[in-house]
């Protein structure tokens, strides 16, 4: 499942370089997070070294050794920080970017053969939606209602849809049909709420029947916002261009 | 931070338990505490079913549908017609 096995390894490695022979103490030490793939009993059984699991993070080493291997319930807590959840953004970002830069260029084609009329505000919308799943929903996830990831994309991803139409609404030059509106109610959220869904494998609290059961109640309900959302796009383009 | 309520499939057999303390040990989000000379789960919904106890637990007291809790993973589950998996 994960390529190398991490158990099996631990055992060639110990046999290989003959660990017995070269230290007296027969105790090994396991990061805590290697423990998904070691079985502590196991390891024992097939090469007579304990396992002591060390603490979750690296830099909490030293004070475990000094504390006689000791691990504090803090040392042997995962965290999610906000810093922890902001490095991971970028990363968010790109893997994002890269399928959006299909969207734009399909908009583009559509405007180059005159069935399209989308400007720079449509990008921003979408830019916009965006920047809500990959950047500030995994900043602020703690601290938007809800526990369901894609609902927190949803919630946030809506707000950002509302400042849009009200913008566009406001703005003299806009030519925002309630077609397109309404679009944009369904698109953008949902769009949000997938990138947000996705945060769920950068997270370090979710569990699979979570996600997976999330995911069933999700994943339709975003295909039919999107979906509804292009077709309502497709149908304004086309009461502009020939209506 | 906890995750949705009432999912995790995580099951503890208490009558198998010896009380070595290896789940309280290596579990990351500290879902098991000793008691009794036993442990007790002390919250279900903090755990996020890497199964790092049901490995550890050299006595099988301990039953969980171990997996990534990753949508893309899912999503790549769903396509193939096999286990969610980073791939």
């Amino acid at each position: 499942m994960y390529g190398v096995q991490p158990a099996n390894e631990l055992i060639h490695r110990i046999s290989v370089v003959r660990l017995a022979m070269v230290v007296t103490h027969r105790k090994v030490i396991v990061p805590q997070l290697g423990a998904t793939g070691i079985a502590a009993h196991e390891i024992a059984k097939q090469t007579g070294f304990n396992v002591v699991f060390g603490p979750v993070r690296a830099s909490d080493v030293k004070k475990f050794l000094t504390d006689g291997m000791v691990a504090s319930e803090e040392m042997r807590t995962v965290k999610f920080t906000m810093l922890d959840r902001l490095v991971l953004t970028p990363m968010e970002l790109v893997t994002a970017l890269k399928p959006m830069l299909l969207a734009f260029g399909v908009l583009f084609i559509l405007n180059a053969i005159g069935l399209g009329h989308y400007g720079g505000m449509d990008l921003v919308a979408l830019l916009g939606a965006i920047v809500v799943g990959c950047v500030i929903v995994p900043v602020l996830l703690p601290w938007i209602p809800g526990r369901a990831f894609s609902w927190k994309g949803f919630l946030f991803g809506l707000l950002w849809a509302v400042v849009v139409v009200v913008q566009q609404g406001l703005s003299a030059t806009s030519e925002l049909s309630m077609i397109k509106m309404i679009a944009f109610l369904l698109i953008l959220p949902a769009l949000s709420s997938f990138l947000s869904l996705n945060f769920t494998g950068s997270s370090t609290y979710t569990s699979l029947s979570g996600v997976d059961s999330e995911m069933r109640i999700a994943l339709p309900a975003i295909l039919i916002a999107s979906i509804s959302g292009v077709i309502l796009l497709l149908i304004n383009d086309c009461i502009i261009a020939f209506g | 931070m906890k995750y949705l309520k009432n999912v995790a499939t995580l099951v503890y057999h208490p009558e198998k338990c010896v009380g070595c303390g290896m789940c309280v040990t290596v579990c990351p989000h500290r879902v098991f505490t000793e008691y009794n000379g036993k442990v007790q789960i002390t919250d279900i919904d903090l755990c996020m079913e890497c199964g790092a106890c049901t490995t550890n637990c050299a006595f099988n007291a301990i039953e969980v549908h171990k997996g990534v809790g990753c949508a893309a993973a899912i999503l790549i589950g769903m396509l193939t017609g096999e286990e969610p998996s980073c791939g």
